[in-house]
């Protein structure tokens, strides 16, 4: 039984619970009061009939004129004595009948007198309340079905589409946002749904750009090696050249499985850091006439970070300012909470409309030159992963300025 | 038959570039968009092998597939490209490409499309064309007359190709000339040298002068 119809079954339980319950409350008070009624009336017309009882004569007789009618009462007298009945008053008396309720009492002369009165019409009266309550259940009963097929419609409806949505989202489609009724929990779980599925789509759509971009940049080199050979087999491409294609696409090859290793892989364990010296001997791996270009300003301040992605990160970013400048580029650790580590260049920058998406995995400024594209995008998420920042920006008195903002405490 | 390659990675256009050359294809290069437009308003080519992911964007190829054909560019498009995914090759095929090669290819195949496609544009559908003594192998470039070989040069092969990969068409000699020697300072001349060094290899019936331009004449 699916949720729906769990609802429907419950919410009509619920309603038919609810009007037999009343229905048997009213009863069981209609017929106590009437009970009660009626024993009432007995032990009345008992003390009556005691009353109206003349004993003292030979043969006991009863003073009608101190009783009420029997005829009216429909009452009925019986006096015995040793199981001799004596005397009968309103008809034969009654044996053990449910239309008849009868009250014994043993007099002091060791008489027994009986009285009886008809509960027939108090019987009926019951039955008809009892049929008129069927009656009213049964309307409640197609009432209360209606009312919740309806309330079915209208509670599951944003559920039903929230139900297809999820459905199709699992498809991998993606649904579009779904229409918000009021202001309730339900309202709110769809709100929440839609922002799941904006944030899904898009990041799937960086996904698969960056699968595509991966792809184009494996493949590409790839292509290039495979048709130079075949070119070669050809006797139109001399083996020198091929030698030559064969090495700078592997290289590039190279460089790109490790730029999407790096972005894969993440950031290592931290462990205490000296910046300056760290600094020097990042320095010290660069190309000798790019080491002489490298100022580096750093306080011996030791700083708790991932060694291995920190060398990765500054490498890229010094890469790309002594890349793309020709003077001295600056390697700056400001301190401060936080700390900022700031690579700046005096080349020419960059063009303003393109600094947002340096940090695009396989973005590049300048395609002719060799580059990845993928060093921003990881100084980026090591930043970022490090609880800080890369800030970018073309340096008002020219150049580039790249800022590693480092959300770590000191060592 | 003019090829035109758009190609960012130099490394990939450089081979093709010279198979394309070494089968007596008139192939041009262009390595972004911009060099693209400017050899396509130099003449029309008969073949344009696009690369998708472009350095003016990722759909850079798509989207200028969609604009020359909107332009009413009807000859053959060969994308060329590293996105194999199904939703890319329907797309490019949906954009008015004929074909779609994913890289990376055999360089071999890439000459078999190059030829598929360049001879859709014609009713000689064969990779062989034969008419009376004349046989013209499309595939392997070659020129038989009375079963031997006749040597042609690339810009001559280029002439009979065009001529017999549509038989009963008529060529005016400007359209010749935009095709075959689209930066000659006096394409006119040109054309006509070339059809008489033909009909002395070939024969003097196998191009036939009608008012304005040639046609195929066997």
């Amino acid at each position: 039984m699916d949720f729906r119809n769990r609802l429907l079954v419950g919410l009509l339980v619920l309603a038919l619970g609810t009007a037999g319950w009343q229905l048997g409350l009213g009863y069981w008070s209609f017929k106590d009061s009437l009970d009660k009624d009626l024993q009432g009336d007995l032990a009345k017309y008992m003390t009556l009939t005691e009353a109206a009882l003349d004993l003292e004569g030979p043969y006991p007789t009863l003073d009608s004129a101190k009783l009420p009618s029997t005829s009216e009462l429909q009452g009925r007298i019986r006096l015995s004595k040793e199981g001799q009945v004596l005397l009968e008053v309103g008809g034969p008396f009654p044996g053990i009948n449910p239309d008849w309720l009868r009250h014994t009492r043993n007099l002091p002369t060791g008489h027994v007198l009986e009285v009886a009165l008809s509960q027939r019409d108090h019987n009926l009266a019951l039955r008809d309340y009892l049929r008129a309550s069927m009656v009213s259940l049964l309307f409640s009963l197609v009432f209360a079905i209606l009312l919740a097929i309806l309330l079915r419609r209208y509670l599951m409806r944003p559920l039903q589409s929230l139900e297809s949505a999820t459905e199709s989202l699992a498809r991998a489609h993606f649904p579009e946002p779904l229409p918000i009724f009021g202001r309730d929990e339900l309202a709110r779980l769809t709100g929440s749904f839609n922002r799941m599925v904006g944030k899904l789509r898009r990041a799937m759509e960086r996904e698969k750009s960056f699968t595509r971009y991966a792809s184009h940049e494996l493949r590409t080199p790839l292509a290039a090696v495979k048709a130079n050979l075949g070119a070669a087999r050809q006797g139109v491409v001399t083996s020198d050249e091929l030698i030559q294609v064969v090495e700078n696409n592997l290289t590039q090859m190279e460089n790109t499985l490790n730029g999407l290793l790096a972005l894969a892989r993440g950031l290592g364990k931290p462990s205490p850091v000296q910046i300056s010296i760290f600094l020097e001997e990042l320095a010290e791996t660069l190309p000798e006439a790019a080491q002489k270009r490298v100022c580096i300003n750093a306080p011996a301040i030791t700083l708790e970070l991932p060694r291995e992605a920190l060398a990765g990160t500054v490498r890229n970013l010094l890469e790309n300012a002594l890349k793309y400048s020709q003077d001295t580029v600056y390697l700056t650790l400001v301190k401060g909470d936080p700390f900022h580590l700031v690579v700046r260049d005096f080349g020419p920058g960059v063009p303003q409309e393109t600094l947002k998406r340096l940090t695009e995995p396989f973005f590049r400024v300048h395609p002719d030159l060799p580059g990845t594209g993928l060093g921003l995008t990881y100084a980026r998420q090591v930043a970022e992963a490090l609880g800080g920042n890369l800030e970018l920006r073309n340096h008002p008195e020219g150049g580039f300025e790249a800022t590693l903002v480092l959300g770590v405490p000191r060592a | 038959m003019r090829v035109l390659l758009v190609e960012d990675h130099q490394d990939l256009a450089r081979p093709l570039l010279r198979v394309l050359a070494q089968d007596r294809y008139d192939a041009v290069w262009a390595k972004n968009l911009r060099e693209a437009y400017a050899h396509l308003a130099e003449a029309e080519p008969d073949l344009l092998v696009l690369d998708v992911m472009l350095p003016e964007g990722e759909d850079a190829g798509f989207e200028l597939a969609d604009e020359l054909r909107t332009a009413g560019y009807s000859k053959s498009i060969l994308f060329l490209t590293a996105r194999d995914a199904v939703e890319d090759r329907i797309r490019g095929l949906d954009l008015g490409g004929d074909d779609y090669l994913s890289k990376p290819f055999d360089i071999s195949e890439f000459m078999a499309r190059v030829r598929a496609l360049l001879r859709r544009e014609g009713p000689t559908k064969n990779a062989v064309f034969e008419r009376g003594a004349l046989q013209v192998n499309l595939a392997l470039r070659q020129v038989f007359w009375s079963e031997h070989e006749v040597p042609l040069t690339n810009k001559e092969f280029a002439l009979l190709e065009l001529l017999v990969l549509q038989p009963e068409r008529v060529y005016y000699l400007e359209e010749l000339v935009e095709r075959l020697f689209p930066q000659a300072d006096s394409g006119f001349i040109t054309v006509r040298m070339y059809v008489m060094r033909l009909r002395d290899k070939l024969s003097p019936q196998t191009i036939q002068t009608v008012p304005g331009g040639y046609r195929f004449g066997l």
